[in-house]
């Protein structure tokens, strides 16, 4: 398969009907909030759930989640450690960080598509440097709602202790909790894949594609009790695929070329219909729409 | 300046680290952008190991604030922490940078084209880059757009100076020193009307040596030459 030669934009608009999208967890599993009341995803979030979904559709994956892991590794280290293709240029005569990151980037589609640092002892020799850093070709914006978010905070309590106390009759300090959601949201995720670095980790074009299957189908097997099923919905991808290596425009530009806002006589947007969004035409760049799974 | 270009880079979040705060894993942002992080960006924008980037000026257009985000960290060996990590918000930039060839790589004399690189490069901020562009960090995606520098209003525009004390203003590498080691530079940095103006890397008083290494080689086999890129750029006839 050949290595991507085309620059590609994305964007993908979202939204969040009473759950959860991404907590803080300095602050109570709170929603994510910005200064001005945005609600927001964070891209470190974001690549998580593209990452399972790639997992799902049966790509190997370096960073896995633990409660979903596919092997018996407990760590990236772990993980890095077994693999035979890789540790074969980490120590010794055949020490070469660029051939290890080439076979980290053959190895797992995540390190290919968003990079990873490869924590190092230091070598004995002043070249071998103290880690080995891939820089990925996706990169990921993090998601920021179009209007303030609403919160809404409930206390909850659990209807048994944990742990039978001293007094059985009791209700211990732990059977008391919070849960946060956004009443309504509607976020929106941009994003890039460059060709440069593709060359460099050997992203491939049927990668793209994987990548855009993964956007479509987001939340795919991502519900828990904070995000129940049906509640976070994809509605929109739009794929940008330029027509050389460098872009005929800007990521800027094509990024702002999506216009979102709330409909003239809404004042709150309570669902995707208060929404409006449209694209403004670039010339010889006509994004491809997708409807979210 | 010769074989200069100028750009606005802007983004929602940045990041340029105090190294103070690093060690305890709370990365606290400097209120300014480091040379080392605008280098980073035009070399993200086109950058050839036949060439050394040298930031002129950098412009601040907008307020300096800064905002708080709680992230959870993953341990390389498993286990997570938490930590603040306290951006800059809403930055926008201006910045004046022009390139000089590398005089240690006497191997690369016949990539010295002033015109096609200096060509490419123009092209690449039209273009908002050869590489994503992000201010500090890669999570703290941005723009870049051409711009005139001295254009429109800036914020800090009739202030006529605020000190900023001793900042990092960069690190020197062995390909651009020729000496096999990394030093990491201070210097005292003064912003006059919103604009900073950089002192070369080599004019740094205040140097510490930090580490050992080597310059990586590169050769016509690992990359493409400024003719090859030139004839590929403009030849196809895209739309800048």
């Amino acid at each position: 398969m050949s290595v991507l030669d085309h620059k590609i934009d994305f964007a993908v608009i979202l939204s969040v009907r009473n759950a959860n999208p991404n907590g803080d967890p300095l602050n109570g599993n709170r929603p994510r909030q910005t200064y001005e009341g945005l609600g927001e995803i964070s891209d470190v979030c974001l690549k998580r759930k593209i990452r399972n979904r790639l997992q799902d559709m049966g790509e190997a994956i370096l960073v896995q989640s633990d409660e979903r892991r596919d092997d018996g590794y407990r760590s990236i280290k772990e993980r890095v450690d077994a693999n035979a293709d890789v540790q074969e240029y980490a120590k010794g005569k055949k020490q070469n960080n660029e051939l290890y990151a080439q076979a980290a980037c053959k190895t797992w589609v995540d390190v290919r598509s968003f990079g990873q640092v490869f924590a190092f002892s230091g070598g004995a020799d002043a070249s071998s440097g103290v880690s080995v850093g891939v820089r990925g070709p996706v990169s990921i914006h993090t998601a920021l709602s179009v209007e303030p978010i609403a919160i809404t905070s409930t206390q909850i309590t659990k209807s048994v202790n944990s742990v039978t106390g001293k007094d059985p009759n009791k209700k211990g300090s732990d059977t008391m909790g919070m849960k946060h959601r956004v009443d309504f949201g509607v976020y929106v995720v941009y994003g890039s894949i460059n060709t440069q670095l593709a060359e460099k980790t050997g992203f491939t074009k049927d990668d793209a594609e994987k990548i855009k299957q993964a956007l479509i189908s987001l939340f795919e097997n991502d519900t828990s009790s904070a995000r129940p099923d049906g509640s976070m919905e994809v509605h929109n991808l739009f794929w940008w695929k330029h027509q050389s290596k460098l872009g005929q425009y800007s990521s800027a530009k094509v990024h702002r070329s999506l216009k979102i806002k709330l409909k003239d006589d809404v004042v709150e947007g309570k669902s995707i219909d208060d929404y409006t969004w449209t694209i403004e035409p670039l010339e010889g760049l006509e994004p491809q729409r997708y409807v979210g799974l | 300046m010769r074989n200069q270009i100028e750009f606005e880079v802007s983004g929602k979040y940045a990041l340029f680290t105090d190294p103070l705060t690093k060690i305890g894993g709370e990365k606290f942002s400097y209120q300014v952008p480091t040379y080392q992080a605008l280098k980073g960006i035009v070399e993200s924008i086109y950058w050839k190991p036949t060439i050394i980037w040298y930031i002129h000026e950098v412009r601040i257009m907008n307020v300096i604030q800064t905002e708080s985000k709680g992230i959870r960290p993953i341990e390389y060996n498993g286990g997570n922490t938490l930590a603040y990590y306290t951006y800059l918000k809403d930055v926008k930039y201006r910045v004046r940078a022009y390139f000089d060839f590398n005089p240690h790589r006497e191997d690369l004399v016949y990539d010295r084209n002033e015109n096609k690189h200096h060509n490419i490069a123009k092209r690449s901020v039209q273009a908002g880059g050869r590489r994503d562009i992000f201010l500090g960090t890669r999570e703290c995606q941005g723009y870049v757009e051409p711009c005139d520098f001295n254009e429109g209003k800036g914020f800090y525009d009739e202030v006529p100076e605020v000190d900023f004390g001793h900042m990092v203003h960069g690190i020197s590498y062995p390909d651009e020193t020729g000496r096999p080691e990394r030093e990491t530079r201070l210097w005292p940095v003064k912003m006059e009307r919103g604009i900073i103006r950089f002192i070369r890397p080599e004019a740094c008083e205040l140097t510490r040596k930090t580490g050992e290494g080597v310059a990586k080689i590169f050769g016509s086999e690992n990359m493409e030459s400024v003719d090859q890129l030139h004839e590929e750029l403009f030849a196809e006839g895209e739309k800048a």
